[in-house]
């Protein structure tokens, strides 16, 4: 299993020799009915190794010739922007993201000359880096610049974002709308469920320690001597091994 | 060997549609339970779900997870929509006080309503739902590299699992996986689609096998448009070398050119062997090692979709793309299937002109045809003989005792019927008369010198190429 | 060497059609019905028969293959290249109406009719192939679910393929009969344990017991075995107020007197229900559901592993 084939590859020269050397004179041998087909659409080549595809001229220290073989990384010019956004906004990574695409237009249809809203798009870390890019590559402003325009403007849509939700949450709740327990009230539930247990549980606790003392002392008056002796004796036998020791 | 499935790879996002407008609508406010508007179905929210609470008294969350996952059913077709569950649905309600609304009449009333409101509220005009690749799956001429990208058939496997024999599809590394050339992928899966189409269209049998999970809907519905068979589950080994075992019970039938099923055949496919596939697709190479060697074996070319790890020399045809992702195979699926259609219309097309018919009967048909008939004819002329002897053996008194028992007026045995249906098989015999059988045999014997020509041509051509 | 197998093939399969390779186990061939009845025209022959066959005798036999020019073999189901084409037909078409009707109301699960559902073997031998049990499990739970649509609302469709689920019985019918005393005052048990299968005739007598014809120190060398045999009428001191004549097959001797303590208990109940909570408590009335426990690959026996020394 996981052998190299060959026979796959040479389907039509197997098929070809049959049909010529007719073994048996007489009987017909079909056609298959691929036989021309493959004949006129024949099957890419794979034996042959190639070189692989190159981006850019192999690095100096690449000396070894399995490199030539080796597909080189993908690179594109926004993956620097990209990965300093999310270095500095780490949370931006937390937000959900639709990943699914429809047709695979979508980027075609984005214009990024109207700055950081797009349609059909949720705003987001790609929209910056986006954005910045058009602005480093359209209006030649330098990357720190860019990135702080991009920044500016993608900082005051989450505000309005933000402030247009408190202000849809505010009207719904005055309408009656009802959103269920927010954290703060199920952590507080949580604590005061857990609080409780542990009042039924303190009291139960106290009423056996109670109970255990007035044990004790009901007993302390009946065999003080004997509970002294027990008391004292291996005190008195670690004691005098402890005395050894030290000699 | 890490799992690497659709799952892994894409998360669930990539199969699921987006959230409905209704559902985001109870997502974002529950109303107060108050009485259920007039006739208005009551939202999801509010469904009692007792059943499921006592389940889970019973099961850890975690447990509880795991059962359903075992029991969704994971389809392409169903798993994609939210269904209506739960008592609400199913119980007769009183509604304003007068009418009671059995189950019937308030699915009834909903679909009114739905009906009415669909066109409501904004709409979302492009949206990925996946039961579309299902349903209407793109044609060869659409594919679109966007198409291919969008489907993810670029994304490959991690570097380190990668197969060296590949590099001529991979377009490079990104993000430690091997990215596949989506023009590369578009080539050939074109140049398969004409494979497919021609095959069909020569009256092969076509095999589209993908075993993974999830894969069957696309299988089948891609073998129903190509006219073609598959296979879901494992490959049984031994399916294409030793089918005289295994398909033993399999029942072929025998079609002429226009697909009607022909009769008189029945002897023939109880005793010939099981058929070969003529073209096989694979979904997933990899899994399917034994299949395409059997193939190998037998000189069938196989066209396979060739995932960065897999190797390419297993098939004859490559088509380099990502086989972990249902989306990926569905569309690389679809165009293999549409390709098959049109394939069957066209020679659909060259039946009904009946000036070339783009396939040969097999030597083992038409071998089977002609002795067939020889036999026959033996059999008229025993007959012949026989109906002689019975015409002088019947006495008159035998005749009226036959006459008084069979008074259905059955008796056609008279003299004269008999003395004429020996005249007609005498001709048949004779070939002196022009009847209804004796051009057939003519045609036949043409036919044979046609074929005989042509097998002539063949070997007079290839001995051309030897030289 | 690989052409001039392949140019063989056809020599090869042509013979196959006078005499097949293979072994043919249900070699079910239709048989060309004679034609040309004319010595079938006797005396003997029965009316109906006779008129059917009545046309065929005066006709000339036609000619097979009349206007065929072209023929092609063809798989009747697209399923061909499996080893269950008929099952997977089915679950296709479950598939397909669960497509197309997952979107009716479903009942909660407790609430949907209970179906008598297909078991494996059923569908093996309905079918006729080889189906594997995790395929029957995946087609059961499709079933199921299409179970769960409301049945006002169900459609015929999905009633027409569930009843090829299901089994051809109604659940509700099946009751047990009760046993009762015969007209010569025999009450019959029956009772199983592991292997053995045990049949009591129980009768009101002296307590003679017979099994097999034979006396029971006679069938049971263990003492053990004597007993527990009879530990039904001893527990409850009836040991001579019955007869028992019983009929053992299969198994060991502790089993065929154990299926014997089961058989004989379920005769007396029959005799005396009152004596019920008493056997009960005696360990008479159940019946004791262990048998061999499978050998596992990797074990030697069910459990017992294989001799293993680190060095």
């Amino acid at each position: 299993m996981g052998v190299k084939q060959i026979r796959p590859a040479r389907v039509y020269k197997a098929a070809e020799n049959e049909l010529r050397n007719r073994i048996l004179q007489n009987k017909p041998i079909p056609t298959p009915p691929w036989f021309e087909v493959v004949n006129s659409v024949p099957p890419s080549e794979n034996a042959v190794r190639t070189v692989a595809l190159r981006h850019r001229a192999p690095s100096k220290k690449a000396t070894k010739p399995r490199n030539l073989y080796r597909p080189q990384q993908i690179t594109y010019p926004e993956d620097s922007l990209r990965s300093t956004f999310y270095k500095d906004h780490p949370w931006e990574l937390a937000r959900p993201r639709n990943i699914v695409e429809t047709d695979g237009r979508d980027a075609q249809r984005y214009d990024w000359s109207r700055g950081l809203r797009q349609r059909g798009m949720q705003l987001s870390g790609e929209s910056v880096v986006q954005r910045q890019l058009w602005l480093m590559e359209n209006q030649q402003m330098g990357r720190e610049k860019a990135y702080d325009q991009a920044r500016r403007e993608f900082y005051r849509l989450r505000q309005e974002e933000e402030i247009e939700r408190r202000v849809a949450l505010e009207e719904a709740k005055y309408v009656g709308a009802y959103f269920g327990k927010s954290r703060l009230d199920v952590g507080l539930q949580l604590e005061n469920a857990e609080y409780e247990k542990w009042k039924v549980w303190a009291a139960k606790e106290s009423e056996r320690r109670e109970a255990l003392l007035q044990e004790s002392r009901a007993s302390d008056f009946e065999d003080e001597d004997a509970d002294v002796e027990a008391l004292e004796t291996p005190g008195a036998a670690t004691e005098s091994l402890g005395a050894a020791e030290s000699r | 060997m890490i799992v690497r499935n659709a799952a892994a790879r894409h998360g669930r996002r990539a199969l699921a549609s987006p959230i409905l407008r209704s559902t985001l609508r109870q997502l974002s406010s529950e109303s107060v339970p108050t009485e259920p508007a007039v006739a208005t179905p009551p939202p999801k929210a509010q469904l009692p779900t007792d059943h499921i609470k006592d389940n889970s008294l019973a099961m850890s969350s975690k447990q509880l997870k795991m059962s359903k996952a075992k029991e969704t059913i994971m389809t392409l077709g169903s798993n994609s929509t939210p269904t209506h569950e739960g008592q609400s649905w199913t119980r007769s309600r009183k509604i304003g006080g007068s009418e009671e609304l059995t189950p019937w009449d308030q699915w009834v009333e909903f679909r009114k309503i739905r009906a009415k409101t669909k066109k409501l509220g904004s709409i979302v005009k492009r949206q990925y739902n996946p039961t579309d690749l299902i349903n209407d799956p793109p044609r060869p001429q659409d594919v679109t590299l966007e198409l291919l990208m969008a489907s993810q058939t670029h994304m490959g496997h991690h570097t380190s699992l990668w197969n060296p024999g590949n590099s001529r599809y991979i377009y490079g590394v990104r993000e430690g996986i091997h990215i596949i050339s989506l023009e590369t992928t578009a080539a050939h899966l074109r140049r398969a689609a004409r494979v497919v189409e021609e095959v069909a269209r020569c009256g092969g049998l076509i095999l589209f096998v993908g075993t993974r999970k999830g894969q069957m809907e696309i299988v089948t519905k891609a073998s129903e448009l190509a006219g073609a068979c598959h296979v879901f589950t494992k490959w049984t080994p031994g399916g294409i070398t030793n089918r005289d075992a295994i398909l033993k019970y399999a029942t072929t039938k025998v079609v002429d050119e226009k697909d009607q099923p022909l009769e008189d055949f029945g002897v023939f496919t109880e005793n010939a062997r099981p058929l070969l596939p003529d073209l096989v697709v694979c979904l997933n190479p990899k899994e399917n090692y034994t299949l395409l060697y059997e193939c190998g074996l037998k000189d069938i070319p196989t066209i396979g979709v060739i995932d960065t790890d897999a190797d390419p020399t297993w098939v004859t045809y490559t088509i380099p793309a990502n086989d972990d992702s249902l989306r990926s195979i569905g569309v690389i699926a679809g165009v293999l299937g549409r390709a098959g259609e049109r394939g069957q219309e066209l020679r659909k097309l060259a039946s009904e002109k009946k000036e070339t018919i783009p396939w040969e009967t097999s030597p083992t048909l038409n071998d089977f045809m002609a002795k067939h008939r020889r036999n026959v004819q033996k059999e008229q002329r025993l007959a012949l003989s026989r109906a002689k002897d019975n015409v002088v053996g019947f006495t008159e008194e035998e005749q009226d005792i036959l006459q008084s028992q069979y008074a259905r007026a059955e008796l056609d045995s008279s003299e004269a019927a008999m003395l004429e249906s020996l005249g007609e098989t005498a001709s048949v015999e004779g070939l002196s008369e022009p009847t209804a059988s004796a051009p057939n045999l003519g045609e036949i014997e043409a036919q044979l010198a046609r074929v005989k020509a042509k097998a002539g041509e063949v070997e007079a051509e290839l001995k051309g190429l030897n030289n | 060497m690989a052409s001039l197998a392949g140019g063989l093939r056809h020599l090869r399969c042509h013979g196959q059609l006078v005499k097949p390779q293979w072994q043919q186990v249900l070699a079910v061939r239709p048989k060309i019905a004679p034609k040309m009845g004319m010595r079938q025209m006797t005396v003997e022959s029965n009316g109906p028969t006779r008129s059917a066959d009545a046309p065929a005798s005066t006709e000339p036999i036609a000619l097979p293959f009349v206007g065929v020019h072209h023929a092609r073999q063809v798989p009747t189901s697209p399923s061909y290249f499996t080893r269950e084409p008929r099952f997977n037909d089915l679950y296709i078409r479950l598939t397909q109406l669960l497509n197309k009707y997952h979107r009716l109301p479903t009942l909660p699960a407790n609430e949907a009719p209970t179906l008598p559902w297909m078991k494996v073997d059923q569908i093996r031998q309905q079918l006729g192939e080889p189906v594997k049990s995790s395929h029957f499990a995946k087609m059961i739970r499709v079933g199921k679910r299409l179970n769960l649509i409301d049945p006002s609302l169900r459609p015929n469709e999905i009633d027409i393929v569930l009843r090829q689920l299901t089994r051809n019985i109604d659940p509700y019918v099946n009751n047990i009969r009760p046993i009762t005393i015969d007209k010569f005052g025999r009450a019959i048990g029956v009772g199983k344990r592991k292997e053995s299968t045990a049949r009591a005739f129980v009768v009101e007598g002296t307590g003679e017991v017979l099994v097999n014809g034979k006396p029971l120190n006679e069938v049971f060398g263990r003492v053990h075995d004597r007993e527990s045999a009879l530990w039904a009428l001893t527990a409850t001191q009836r040991m001579d107020k019955y007869n028992v004549w019983a009929l053992v097959r299969g198994g060991g001797t502790t089993g065929q007197a154990e299926a014997l303590t089961l058989a004989v208990a379920k005769a007396l109940l029959v005799h005396e229900p009152a004596l019920k909570p008493a056997l009960r408590k005696a360990g008479c009335v159940t019946r004791d559901p262990r048998a061999v426990e499978r050998k596992k690959h990797g074990r030697v026996k069910a459990r017992k592993s294989p001799a293993w020394v680190k060095r």
